[in-house]
């Protein structure tokens, strides 16, 4: 039966299983679900960024035909409680920040929910929202987070003691001896700009709800359907067990759909009111206004070093502009702690954490959630350091890499280091690059008056994230670790199946999972379906943290399907040996058939699986029927050893790149074009280097991008100006450089399969693109502290400069 | 985004087309290939009422030359526009400005006639068409009457075109065999409308002396921009950094850019500055290249 032998299979370039029905366009994705009787919802947005609420008069509305119901905030608030997240903070805050998804009195950024609109079909529900008549009183909104900071600010939400959320600083080392022992310290402000992602398919739910059973099922595109459950259900008083949650195709994530729960709760809501299925799919503009945005923060960044480039320690102040709500946060503001030091062997740091609430869209999850911040941070600093040093900005790297030898290395946190070989990166990359020769041509070009720059990045990205960072800002918390879990199953007639808590949003997952089970139950890929999606009462979820997010499917659930691969591999055997009639250590398992060692006499999956569910009444009593495994794989990790100080392995594994860009600036229009790009990353075992290239591409797509095209822009009444795609700038593939990526393999100490995550980069792409800017402009003494390259911006500074 | 809802009508012919924009009046609106209006309609900036597609009338796609003139009719789109032979021969500078509109599905739509009348100030075909010298014809309830390019645009998204009209072609000379043209366009990303653009026609003579030039601009007020001045400056003399740098100077004098998100008005000068200069460069070595 079986078309291959599993040998070798982890590790091809197999050609993805799910292509064929997305090619096709027979991907079955939220709005192409059509239910009977479904209607339409459709949300009222407040057009202001911070305004009170004195009444909503719906009766227009409700006047035209074929709208069913008007829902204001405030019967939402009647009847859903908060969202968990805010109750749950360790600081005064938590009492007085409520969650409801939707302003209630009143609206606290531009594009929040204020009431929803349910209609017979999407025309009219948008209609109606122009019928909904809502008397705002504008209040003065609070935009810039250093002046929120200030005591007398007005508050973003009601009964707040301060517009600062979260407050806490954490120390490493001796920092003062650090910088009293410099020969150098940088300072700078640096500003890391809001950015977000753009996925093709913005959020999409229906829910339905069946009122004799009491459940409430939710189709969506969500990526974290297992804690959206508990979330919404908890909300929404019910058990999680009777919210069911079914994903399928999703048109992109990138860290944006693990936030949709609050409207998952709200359209869910909808169908328990009207009794009906109520379909909602966001619009573009809506998605830019009000899904969620990626953190925008200010540091205050100073470092030490010795003369010859030694880092010596770091200190840095930070102020997360958090939006109106915290979602996720503060992950983002602290996922720093997980690889603070980053690639770097320095150990006196201190971090001085403010989360700052703003009238502005909550920030949340983006690839590289606050972790490509952190290494803007560092490298910012580095790259300045090196100028300062007159050091060329490789060897000022080369300096301070951890080695390999120091492999397992414990950072200052505790964080355990698993293996990667960062010096060899770089070379790599440099080498890639052309280094050498593009230093030479930089020479020249420049004294034909060209801006020529070469941009270095070497990032660090933990993945496999470790549930006890929770505790840094959830005081008591008792959870720790991470798992994923996964369920193989063989039919009566040999056929393999297997499903896992994850969702694959362009990541692959079908193909990866055929190729692991493949190798280990000697079959091909092809022999083994895999189901394309997550449904809370099918799909054997662990824990309310299944789904994807911090690239951890290749660490827990690569755990998991190898683990289930295994047991499944032991089921067969046994079913097989007693077939044959033999003990199982005389049988192996050769091309999908269990085979008498030595011999050729074996019997094939088909029988086994026949013989497992259909002829029961012959298995001995210590023989399970039927050929189901499913594991759950327990990452090891620890509680933290000190959660108050910011101590513990917050990460099972911890993956880096690097990034080199050549960029020349245009002196006559302040224009950057890119004119090399090369990307390395190290996944640690690579499964299919198909698809690790493909993640690459997309990183490289996302951060260079967000440093040249992509901005979020606020005026100062807090309206958000780039609420399309004419203004939001999301590149196309033809804005892309050539890309030239490569993949480096040294294996993961401390996972399963070796494999180490990838495919967020750490902001290795974004910083490169940065740091040539800045090399490009240095011999004019400019100095650039912003992620973001504003061709405008950059000429004035041209011009500006006595270095002319 | 969901447009609000409106009635359709296929028209057969120019004259009936024209008749339902007069039976409806300011409630209709012309679609061509929808490239625009569908958007505007989406954003419900534009609300009409009654929508007349002028897609199914016969004879109004086309590209030939007659009487030293290039004919487009209105509903040729961009793309054909982008591989026609006889603008790659006859009109290069139209070639340089096609492949720099949208993406391939938005050329695949678009109409030249569409582009013209939607009027975006930033639209390409404008500075182009003004640089040429374009006429443009159009027919209504009065008959068909030919509007100069340079009196066709009135403001942002707003021409010369009366209520019931259908622009049905664009007339252009070819310019001489001492001609040379380029449309140089910034755009901050791929297919994006211009943050600036430039269209410089140029006629030398042997000795290099400047016979001719037409000299349009994009995103440099709130219509594309016809240049008289800078023009002037340029006509009778030889190309030189010097005379160029003058007429880049009229230019960004002349523009009253639209500040945006992607930049100042201040910062627009600049640009077309800098296209100008650019732009008529690459002129004069194409006209030399001809010769
Ligand atoms: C993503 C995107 C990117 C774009 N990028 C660019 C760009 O870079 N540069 C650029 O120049 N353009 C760009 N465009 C606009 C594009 O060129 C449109 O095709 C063009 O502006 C309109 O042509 P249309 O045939 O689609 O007209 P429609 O959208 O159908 O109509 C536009 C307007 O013109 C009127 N109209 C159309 N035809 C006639 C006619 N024959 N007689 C009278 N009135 C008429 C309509 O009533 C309407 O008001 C872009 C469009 C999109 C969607």
């Amino acid at each position: 039966m079986s078309t291959g032998t599993g040998k070798g299979v982890i590790g091809q370039a197999v050609k993805r299983k799910e292509d064929k029905r997305l090619l096709i366009g027979k991907g079955i994705f939220v709005d192409d679900i059509v239910l009977p009787e479904m209607l339409f919802a459709s949300f009222v947005r407040s057009p202001y960024a911070h305004a009170r609420i004195k009444g909503i008069d719906a009766s227009g509305a409700m006047k035209l035909p074929g709208v069913v119901s008007v829902v204001t905030g405030e019967e939402f608030a009647s009847f859903i409680k908060p969202l968990e997240a805010h109750s749950l903070l360790d600081t005064s805050a938590a009492e007085s920040l409520k969650d409801y998804g939707i302003a209630v009195k009143k609206a606290i950024y531009h594009g929040e929910p204020v009431a929803a609109v349910v209609a017979v079909d999407k025309y009219v529900a948008k209609d109606a929202i122009g019928l909904v008549e809502v008397n705002y009183d504008p209040l003065h909104p609070v935009l810039d987070p250093e002046e929120s900071m200030d005591d007398k600010a007005v508050r973003v939400q009601d009964g707040t003691p301060s517009n600062v959320v979260w407050h806490r600083i954490f120390s490493y080392g001796d920092l003062d001896k650090a910088f009293s022992g410099a020969d150098l310290v940088v300072k700078s402000r640096l500003y890391f700009h809001r950015v977000m992602t753009a996925p093709l398919e913005p959020y999409a739910v229906i829910a339905s709800f069946d009122k004799g059973g009491g459940i409430l099922t939710i189709n969506s595109n969500s990526s974290h359907p297992g804690r959206d459950a508990f979330l919404i259900a908890r909300s929404l008083n019910m058990s999680p067990n009777k919210v069911r949650m079914i994903c399928q195709d999703n048109g992109g994530s990138f860290g944006n759909k693990n936030n949709m729960y609050p409207y998952i709760m709200l359209v869910g809501y909808l169908a328990m009111k009207t009794g009906r299925p109520v379909k909602w799919i966001m619009e573009r503009n809506e998605h830019l206004l009000a899904s969620s945005h990626g953190n925008e923060m200010i540091y205050y960044g100073e470092m030490a070093f010795k003369n010859d480039g030694t880092i010596l320690g770091m200190k840095a102040r930070m102020i997360a502009d958090e939006g109106s709500e915290l979602r996720s946060e503060p992950r983002g503001a602290t996922n720093w702690i997980r690889q603070l030091t980053s690639v770097y062997r320095f150990r006196n740091i201190q971090m001085d954490i403010n989360c700052v609430l703003t009238n502005k869209c909550p920030t949340a999850s983006m690839r590289s959630y606050g972790k490509q911040q952190h290494s803007f941070l560092i490298e910012s600093l580095i790259e300045k350091a090196a100028r300062q040093l007159t050091m060329d900005p490789a060897k000022i790297r080369f300096k301070n890499f951890i080695l390999p030898k120091e492999m397992p290395y414990k950072n200052p946190t505790g964080g355990v280091y698993d293996g990667g070989d960062y010096p060899t990166c770089l070379k790599r990359t440099l080498k890639m690059v052309g280094y050498e020769a593009w230093r030479e041509r930089q020479r020249k070009l420049r004294e034909e008056g060209k801006l020529i720059g070469i941009g270095i990045s070497v990032a660090m990205e933990a993945y496999g994230g470790n549930k006890s960072q929770m505790a840094l800002w959830r005081k008591g918390l008792k959870s720790s670790g991470d798992t994923g879990s996964a369920m193989i199953k063989i039919d009566a007639e040999g056929h393999v199946s297997a499903s896992v808590d994850s969702m694959s949003m362009g990541h692959s997952h079908e193909t990866t999972t055929a190729q692991i089970i493949a190798e280990i139950l000697t079959l091909s890929p092809d022999d083994i379906d895999v189901f394309p999606g997550f449904d809370s009462w099918i799909t054997a979820y662990g824990e309310r943290g299944s789904g994807s997010y911090g690239s951890r499917f290749g660490i827990v659930h690569h755990g998991a399907i190898l683990g289930a691969a295994q047991k499944m591999r032991e089921k067969i055997l046994r079913h097989g040996a007693f077939m044959l009639g033999i003990p199982v250590k005389k049988v192996d398992l050769v091309q999908g058939r269990v085979r008498v060692k030595g011999t050729k006499k074996s019997v094939g999956l088909k029988e086994v699986g026949f013989n497992a569910w259909m002829n029961t009444g012959v298995l001995p009593k210590n023989l399970e029927a039927g050929l189901v495994a499913h594991h759950v794989y327990n990452a090891p990790l620890k509680p933290l050893e000190a959660p108050e100080l910011g101590r513990g392995n917050f990460s099972l594994t911890y993956s880096y790149g690097a990034a080199v860009a050549v960029v020349e600036i245009d002196r006559e229009t302040g224009m950057t074009s890119l004119l090399k790009f090369v990307c390395l990353e190290d996944p640690g075992k690579c499964i299919n280097p198909m698809v690790c290239e493909g993640q690459v591409h997309g990183q490289i797509g996302h951060q260079m991008s967000a440093a040249l095209f992509e901005r979020l822009i606020y005026d100062e009444d807090g309206r958000l100006l780039t609420s399309t795609f004419k203004d939001y700038l999301a590149p196309t593939a033809a804005d892309l450089p050539k890309l030239e990526t490569a993949i480096m393999e040294t294996p993961a100490l401390f996972t399963p399969l070796g494999t180490r995550g990838m495919a967020e980069g750490g902001g290795a792409p974004l910083v490169a693109v940065v740091n040539a800017v800045r090399d490009a402009l240095s011999p004019l003494g400019i100095e650039l502290e912003n992620s973001y390259i504003e061709p405008e911006d950059i000429l004035k500074r041209i011009r500006g400069s006595s270095h002319r | 985004m969901y447009p609000a809802s409106f009635d359709y009508f296929q028209a057969e012919n120019v004259e009936q087309a024209s008749r339902l924009l007069r039976e409806y009046g300011e409630e209709a609106r012309v679609i061509a290939g929808g490239q625009s209006l569908i958007p505007f309609m989406k954003y419900r900036l534009a609300l009409p009422k009654y929508l007349v597609d002028i897609r199914g009338i016969p004879g109004l796609s086309f590209i030939d030359k007659k009487d030293g003139c290039v004919r487009i009719g209105a509903l040729t789109v961009h793309r054909e526009i982008e591989e026609s032979d006889l603008i790659r021969s006859q009109l290069p500078i139209m070639r340089d400005a096609a492949p720099l509109i949208g993406d391939p599905q938005v050329r695949n739509l678009g109409t030249l006639g569409g582009a013209l009348c939607h009027a975006d100030p930033a639209g390409d075909w404008g500075p182009v068409v003004l640089a040429l010298e374009g006429r443009l014809k159009c027919v209504g309830a009065n008959g068909e009457r030919e509007l100069e390019a340079k009196d066709f645009f009135v403001d942002a998204y707003s021409t010369r075109l009366q209520p019931d009209e259908v622009l049905t072609e664009v007339v252009l000379p070819v310019p001489g065999a001492k001609s040379g043209g380029a449309y140089l366009k910034l755009a901050r990303r791929t297919g994006d409308f211009a943050m600036a653009s430039v269209a410089v026609q140029l006629t030398l003579d042997e000795a290099g002396v400047c016979q001719h030039i037409g000299i349009g601009a994009g995103a440099a007020g709130r219509t594309p921009l016809r240049v008289p001045d800078a023009e002037g400056v340029v006509r009778g003399e030889k190309i030189s950094a010097t005379v160029l740098k003058e007429a880049a100077r009229r230019l960004s004098q002349a523009a009253d850019p639209i500040p945006d998100l992607r930049g100042s008005g201040e910062y627009k000068r600049e640009i077309l500055k800098a296209l100008l200069q650019r732009a008529a460069q690459i002129a004069a070595s194409r006209c030399k290249e001809r010769r």
